[in-house]
């Protein structure tokens, strides 16, 4: 059946005072000028996937201007209620069923998705904790293990660094060791994911990109830090630091430092890549994630796709329209222009007009 | 805002309490004012007879009117088990299930780097000192969050040269909690402490 929503409610989410939107099974098309409320419409499905919203924003900003909270309520496919309200001040809540959950990141795994959009390109153009927010999110959208892992690691080197800092001399070994050991293991998980899901998706991305990117040829490595991959090793190397982390202030082995090197034909596509390449590089990774995702979960996740098509060349939009129409199962889409779609999406898509915060269905 | 410095002093004292933030001190402190004269003093008064007459045991470091504890004073209790818990409540928790007949120790925290609670702001110098023959078993029962657990490292580590079984409680599925609404943390933990059926 894969993943996806029959039904979506928002009540003073953004600039829609007040949404009930039916969904069709297969592609749905959102289209209209700029600043109507197309990207919020799937920025708040992204929220109740991720339960959280894109990066470098607060929670609060999704609330209307004038009303205390806003709701986001989706109907998945089998039936169930899946739902986030996110108060302006306070943390948010998530439920099932209309049955509140102990922790918002519980809602996680629910409603699998992939999102692209053009400030994804943080991927490929940006810093290394970027490249490692996007392999968190998507590894955390797939394996409940994954996110608490991470959240206790995080923890974990804040409580060594801790010990580290402002201090001039250095912290007993017994001290230290129980959160290197909580890093350790918890790292090592972390790094081998990162490493699996990496390996799982590079040939993937790789054939993507060759469909889109004129036959380019694109890798995808993982570059950690330091190359302990079991817990014992990673223990070992937090040992081996200890004195240089002192005078650092901070702990410098360890997944939080490592990072994605995507290379076309051999060159770093950060620092030579064209726009055009950076573009492709970024679709083809996430193509790539798409297809991991399905065969972890068994169907395709829903996919969201914000204004992805309006800045490619004619070409690789045709390309880029076929990849994901054979790949996806349930597809939102956002553009200017309906014909930005392509063929293939646009035969088979339900079609919506957004227009300040109204949508009207179209076909 | 100016208050009358009395009711400011207030403000300040009843804002230094744990979970009280300003605008729960200021609302707590206009009570006060407001309440029979009567009424405040019992407050004050138990505050007071509490602080002189209540200190930590000696040998668990629980809350005690007496040198000794209750518990620890009661010849009925198995003294071969010391369970170690993070905050005096814990043994009351403890005690209402009726199962545990031996001794406590409270750590009154735990480690915590990011708060400066280390090894020597708790309890620890005073468990180790009641380390005897007769002890068989400590039970570590801190809470499954990750300063319990780092706690826990640390406190096996330090017991076990010593001679003693060092054990910790599981962790898993709240009984009578569904499978569906169950976060995904507690289910993990279920899961990986699973047994054989
Ligand atoms: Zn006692």
């Amino acid at each position: 059946m894969g993943f996806g929503l029959s039904h979506l409610r928002l009540e003073n989410y953004r600039n829609y005072e007040h949404l009930d939107l039916e969904l069709a099974p297969g592609f749905n098309v959102f289209y209209g000028r700029n600043a109507q409320g197309k990207t919020n419409l799937l920025e708040s499905i992204a929220l109740l996937s991720t339960t959280r919203i894109l990066r470098g924003k607060k929670d609060h900003e999704v609330v209307r201007s004038g009303a205390e909270f806003a709701f986001v309520e989706g109907e998945l496919l089998d039936g169930a209620h899946i739902s986030i309200s996110v108060p302006l001040s306070g943390r948010k809540r998530a439920a099932l069923n209309r049955n509140h959950l102990p922790r918002a990141a519980d809602l996680l795994g629910r409603l699998p998705s992939v999102c692209i959009t053009t400030e994804d390109l943080a991927f490929v153009r940006g810093e290394p904790a970027d490249r490692r927010l996007a392999l968190d999110l998507a590894l955390s959208a797939l394996y409940p293990s994954y996110l608490r892992d991470l959240t206790i690691y995080k923890r974990a080197v804040e409580q060594r660094n801790a010990l580290l800092k402002e201090r001039d001399y250095m912290p007993s070994a017994a001290e230290m060791e129980p959160w290197e050991i909580e890093i350790a293991q918890h790292g090592s998980s972390l790094r081998n994911a990162r490493l699996q899901y990496l390996k799982d998706l590079q040939p993937i991305a790789a054939a993507a990109h060759e469909e889109i990117g004129r036959n380019e040829h694109l890798s995808m490595n993982y570059a950690p830090c330091d190359a302990s991959t079991s817990a014992e090793e990673l223990l070992r190397a937090l040992e081996g630091a200890r004195r240089a982390d002192l005078a650092r202030g901070g702990t410098s082995v360890g997944p939080h430092r490592d990072d994605v090197v995507l290379l076309i034909d051999g060159k770093e596509v950060r620092l030579f890549g064209s726009q055009g390449q950076q573009r492709t590089t970024l679709i083809a990774y996430q193509i790539g994630s798409m297809e991991v995702a399905s065969n972890v979960l068994g169907d395709p996740p829903i996919l969201l796709l914000d204004d992805m098509l309006s800045d490619l060349d004619a070409t690789r939009r045709k390309l880029l329209s076929e990849a994901v129409s054979r790949r996806a199962s349930q597809a939102l889409l956002t553009c200017t222009e309906l014909e930005a779609v392509g063929d293939a999406i646009g035969k088979v898509a339900v079609a919506f007009e957004v227009e300040a915060g109204k949508l009207v269905r179209r076909n | 805002m100016n208050y009358a410095r009395p009711l400011a002093e207030l403000i300040a004292e009843l804002e230094r309490l744990p979970g009280v933030g300003p605008k729960s001190a200021q609302r707590l402190a206009y009570h006060l004012l407001r309440v029979p004269n009567a009424e405040a003093e019992r407050l004050a008064d138990s505050i007071k007879a509490a602080k002189s007459a209540l200190r930590f045991c000696e040998r668990c470091q629980n809350i005690s009117e007496h040198q000794l504890c209750p518990i620890c004073s009661d010849p009925k209790r198995d003294p071969s088990k010391i369970c170690v818990v993070a905050e005096p409540k814990d043994i009351q928790a403890l005690e209402r299930i009726n199962e545990y007949h031996g001794l406590y120790h409270v750590l009154h925290g735990l480690m915590s780097p990011m708060d400066g609670i280390g090894p020597d702001q708790l309890k620890i110098k005073e468990l180790l000192a009641r380390f005897d023959s007769q002890l068989e078993e400590v039970i570590l029962a801190l809470n499954p969050t990750i300063e319990g657990d780092a706690t826990s490292l640390y406190l096996a580590r330090l017991l076990k040269p010593l001679g003693c079984k060092v054990t910790r409680l599981a962790h898993g599925m709240p009984v009578g909690g569904e499978l569906d609404y169950a976060d995904s943390a507690t289910l993990l933990s279920a899961l990986e402490y699973r047994r054989e059926v």
